[in-house]
């Protein structure tokens, strides 16, 4: 293509984009010249910024005054308020999750928009909207609601401990797996009479405990348990005492 | 010669009457012949004239008469056999042997008939029936005529096998019967090839009947050590008859029927009985079953009651806690018992002694927690009594073999860590205190140890050793230094590497300034001996000898250390003695060991010291003074150190060790595997961790679940998914 063919385009592009013409050139240049292309996937990433900027706006409502990066646990109180959920519903979880936040009430504001630029809302009704879509999915979608559980132990844990506290571990399973885990009175029960009761629950214990509760619901007098499976000890000792018990 | 042909002439000789003589000739003795057969098949004898008619018969077979001579033979043999069926026929009736009688009183006259003919046509059967195509011998035709013509009439055969039957079976119950009927009988049975034809099929018959329901009803009857004799002697009844009355070869097939109806049909009853000869010792009973199904080849059916009657064995002793201190002679006895009936009446065989093994660790391993680790202690305690012990011969059996039978019971534990950690120790205390009878068995053992389980097994042991022997040489060339010379004391010291020994308190000690110069004389000297080495001492494990005067005498006391400091105080003190609270000054002890060593030197049985007030107890309050009237009848003393509820604590203080030491082992095993794999299920890992840790001692399924759950907390390793492991680099 001429110099001039593609000064000409440029000028076009410029018109169409409404950008300046060295920009255009660039632009089309990293194209090789196609110009519908080219202006297809400006226009996309024009309104990836525009959205992106929203989502800072959407942001910037809630983010401490201190620190601009990030929600601070007395705003996402307000955050939460505004989605509709209250703290002890256990959605908030949900919602951390999808924010990917790393402490309990604490949202950094890359994660939170690139999250919503992932989940495509830009304001609060679209969030509002799309957290109780996921909400309606959580409980039908196995995959969701497995990854929220075990993204839930490292989110509970305190900050820079990697372990969490039996007692705090069990405020959590009975938010997550009430209505999942036959047994898990039961299991609290034992809990909280064992040796680990002022230990910490390990998080491979954790994990495999949303296996042993789908087990639980497969076979709810533990008949079927395999005590030479791959069970941590603490699910293995607590379908001994169970069985004893009933 | 040809052409010259010369006659001879005969005089008097008439071609033609020589030939009418002849004709005469034969006739007559054709004639003769046929009086004699008469004479013969009618049962008497001939007087005389056998050689006349021998030389007849073979005159006539020489003429070319032998066909004349063969159909007077034929004729008079059927009329003779027709004669005899007659008879039998006559005598025939079914009291009880009367037949067989009729039958074999038959074939006797027949034999000897036939004998007699026999003799005398000797040369017709040589040298005409024999050669001939087509013909058969005068024997061979009479038997098949007793066949054919006799026995194959009904009316004879089957009352005569019958009867025969039944005689044999009252030769079996041990009736009194006439053998010498029944052996003829037989032999006329097999010379006639009837015997396998009718005769056997039904003697086995006979015999299985019997057996399987005189078996039966002896089982019900005796118990079972007894029945097992029984059937041995059926089958040495059996076996006796046969050799007695047929031929070998049917040997075989009377087995095979025995083999089945007094062996196979008991065999759910008779096994399960080995428990009991186990329980009860019956080493010849054992063998008895043992060859019985060996007969059947079912030996295997023996493994699980041996095995049960091994565990039975076992448990008992090592699950009741009176056993505890003759436990392991016990298990060597138990050991040596069932070596022996593995050896004798099992014929070392391979099945069973596997499960032998395999019973031992069951019985070890399938106590209760409380008692798990009882076994090995008392091992380890049963041959610190045996090192300590200086007799070289234990009960009337060598050194030597009484240590192969307890590295059998070792081999057999379940957990040869703890073991060794008890072993370790007492090895330690031997070394030290000079407490080994004999140091070549000490090695004797160890070596047989290192074979058994390799070298890292006993790898701290072999340490333990050359410190020692280190420690000799060192303490040699020490004292023949320059630093040696200028010691107050004879010191010996044993240098002793940290990592091999059992860890032993560091106590603090105020020492006869003396001794501490002397000590520090051989520190340096170490020191400048070897290079990068700390030397810390441990007071604890000293002992020493004290020159003591006593108005009643001098004696040497020999001591432990702490005792020897307690003692040397008394030397600058007067008849004030010294408090509790000065000696402790002044020693510096803790108040446990102080009060430990000041018991046993005045409250023991030899009292060096005397304590105000009296007790049985020592507090702060009491006052100590030296004991002016000490006597004993020895020069050399021996003060124990009282061993203040020593065990207990070293029991909880090994078991401690014991633990650590497993779960470290544990986890670098669960690294190791999951490093040379890098990924595995949950299932192989821990199946292959317990493979691995077996050597040492077996570990529970949860301490492995156990191990592995926390090396995935400290993210050596991850779970992929449910069942699956990987190794995080």
């Amino acid at each position: 293509m001429s110099r001039i063919d593609s000064r000409n385009l440029a000028r076009e592009f410029s018109k169409a984009a409404n950008c300046t013409q060295k920009a255009a050139l660039a632009w089309l240049k990293s194209y090789d010249y196609d110009y519908p292309l080219a202006l297809a996937c400006w226009q996309e990433v024009k309104e990836q910024e525009v959205r992106e900027k929203k989502c800072d706006k959407l942001f910037d409502q809630y983010a401490s005054a201190e620190d601009k990066s990030t929600i601070d646990l007395d705003n996402s109180l307000q955050l939460f308020e505004d989605l509709g959920l209250s703290l002890e519903d256990p959605a908030t979880l949900l919602v951390s999750y999808l924010f990917q936040s790393e402490n309990m009430g604490e949202f950094h504001r890359d994660a939170f928009v690139k999250s919503c630029l992932s989940l495509h809302v830009c304001n609060m009704e679209q969030l509002k909207s799309r957290v109780s879509e996921k909400k309606e999915e959580w409980s039908s979608n196995a995959e969701l609601a497995k990854a929220v559980y075990r993204y839930t132990y490292p989110l509970a844990c305190e900050r820079g401990q990697r372990t969490l506290p039996t007692s705090i571990a069990i405020e959590f399973l009975q938010l997550l797996l009430k209505d999942s885990f036959p047994l898990l009175s039961e299991f609290v029960a034992f809990l909280e009479q064992s040796p680990v009761a002022n230990k910490t629950l390990p998080k491979d214990t954790w994990n495999q405990l949303w296996e042993f509760a789908a087990f639980v619901r497969s076979c709810p007098d533990c008949s079927q348990y395999d005590f030479e499976g791959a069970w941590p000890v603490l699910i293995d000792e607590f379908v001994t005492y169970f069985k004893n018990k009933s | 010669m040809q052409g010259k042909v010369k006659k001879i002439v005969v005089r008097g000789f008439d071609p033609k009457k020589t030939k009418e003589r002849q004709e005469n000739y034969y006739h007559d003795t054709l004639k003769k012949l046929d009086v004699a057969l008469s004479v013969i098949m009618s049962g008497l004898g001939l007087n005389s004239g056998y050689q006349e008619l021998y030389v007849g018969v073979q005159n006539l077979v020489r003429a070319g008469q032998t066909e004349s001579c063969l159909e007077l033979l034929l004729r008079h043999c059927q009329k003779g056999i027709a004669e005899l069926k007659e008879l039998a026929l006559a005598s025939i009736s079914t009291a009880v042997d009367e037949s067989c009688k009729a039958v074999i009183h038959c074939w006797r006259q027949w034999t000897e008939r036939i004998e007699l003919i026999h003799n005398i046509f000797y040369y017709m059967d040589r040298a005409y029936l024999i050669r001939v195509a087509g013909q058969t011998s005068i024997l061979e035709f009479s038997v098949s005529l007793f066949r054919d013509d006799f026995m194959s009439f009904d009316e004879i055969r089957v009352p005569f096998l019958n009867q025969l039957t039944s005689l044999f079976e009252q030769l079996r119950n041990g009736n009194n019967v006439d053998k010498t009927l029944l052996k003829d009988a037989s032999k006329m049975l097999q010379q006639t090839h009837l015997f396998d034809k009718l005769f056997f099929p039904m003697y086995l018959c006979s015999l299985e009947t019997n057996y399987t329901s005189a078996s039966q009803a002896e089982l019900q009857k005796v118990p079972l050590d007894e029945f097992l004799l029984y059937i041995e002697r059926c089958l040495k009844h059996e076996e006796d008859i046969v050799h007695e009355m047929f031929a070998d070869n049917v040997l075989v097939d009377v087995n095979a029927v025995l083999d089945r109806c007094l062996v196979s049909q008991h065999i759910s009853s008779m096994t399960p009985g080995l428990k009991d000869f186990v329980l009860k010792r019956k080493t010849d009973s054992c063998k008895s079953l043992y060859t019985l199904l060996k007969r059947v080849d079912e030996t295997k059916l023996l493994c699980d009651p041996w095995s049960q009657g091994i565990v039975a064995l076992g448990s008992s002793l090592v699950n009741d806690p009176n056993h505890d201190d003759s436990l392991i002679s016990e298990l060597l006895e138990i050991h040596i018992f069932l070596k022996d009936v593995l050896k004798h009446a099992f014929l070392g065989d391979e099945a069973l002694s596997y499960s032998m093994r395999k019973s031992f660790e069951t019985f070890l391993s399938s106590l209760p927690s409380t008692r798990r680790e009882k076994p090995a202690e008392l091992l380890a305690k049963y041959i610190d009594h045996l090192m300590r012990s200086t007799k070289s011969v234990v009960g009337n059996n060598t050194f030597d073999n009484v240590c192969a039978e307890l590295l059998d019971i070792f081999r057999y534990l379940p957990n040869k860590d703890v073991f060794e950690a008890f072993y370790k120790r007492d090895v330690a205390k031997r070394l030290l205190l000079n407490k080994s009878a004999n140091t070549d068995n000490e090695r004797k053992l160890l070596e047989m140890l290192k074979e058994k389980c390799g070298s890292t097994f006993t790898h701290s042991l072999e340490g333990m050793f050359k410190d020692v022997d280190f420690s000799k040489d060192f303490s040699k060339s020490f004292k023949e230094s320059k630093f040696g010379r200028s010691l107050h004391y004879d010191l010996f010291v044993n240098v002793l590497s940290l990592a091999y020994w059992p860890t032993y308190p560091d106590t603090t000690i105020t020492l006869p300034p003396e001794l501490e110069t002397d000590l520090d004389i051989f520190k340096n000297f170490y020191l400048s001996q070897q290079t990068a080495r700390r030397l810390a001492w441990r007071p604890a494990l000293c002992y020493c000898l004290l020159k003591a005067e006593f108005p009643s005498g001098s004696k040497e006391l020999s001591v432990s250390l702490f005792q020897a400091c307690v003692l040397l105080l008394f030397n600058d003190v007067g008849d004030e003695g010294l408090s509790y609270v000065d000696i402790q000054k002044r020693t510096q002890l803790n108040d446990n060991d102080l009060t430990r060593t000041l018991q046993s030197l005045c409250c023991a049985h030899v009292r060096p010291l005397l304590m105000q007030p009296k007790s049985r107890r020592i507090t702060k309050e009491h006052r100590f003074f030296y004991n002016q009237h000490f006597t004993n009848p020895h020069f050399r003393i021996k003060i124990n150190q009282i061993q203040l509820r020593e065990s207990k604590e070293e029991k909880a203080s090994v078991q401690e060790e014991v633990v650590r030491d497993r779960q470290f082992e544990l986890q670098a095993c669960v690294v190791r595997l999951m490093k040379a794999n890098k990924t595995m299920t949950y299932n192989q890992l821990v199946r292959q961790t317990m493979d691995y840790l077996q050597i040492r001692g077996k570990p529970d399924l949860s301490e492995v679940k156990k191990g592995i759950e926390k090396l995935i907390e400290k993210e050596y390793i991850e779970r992929t998914d449910d069942t699956n492991l990987a190794y995080v680099a």
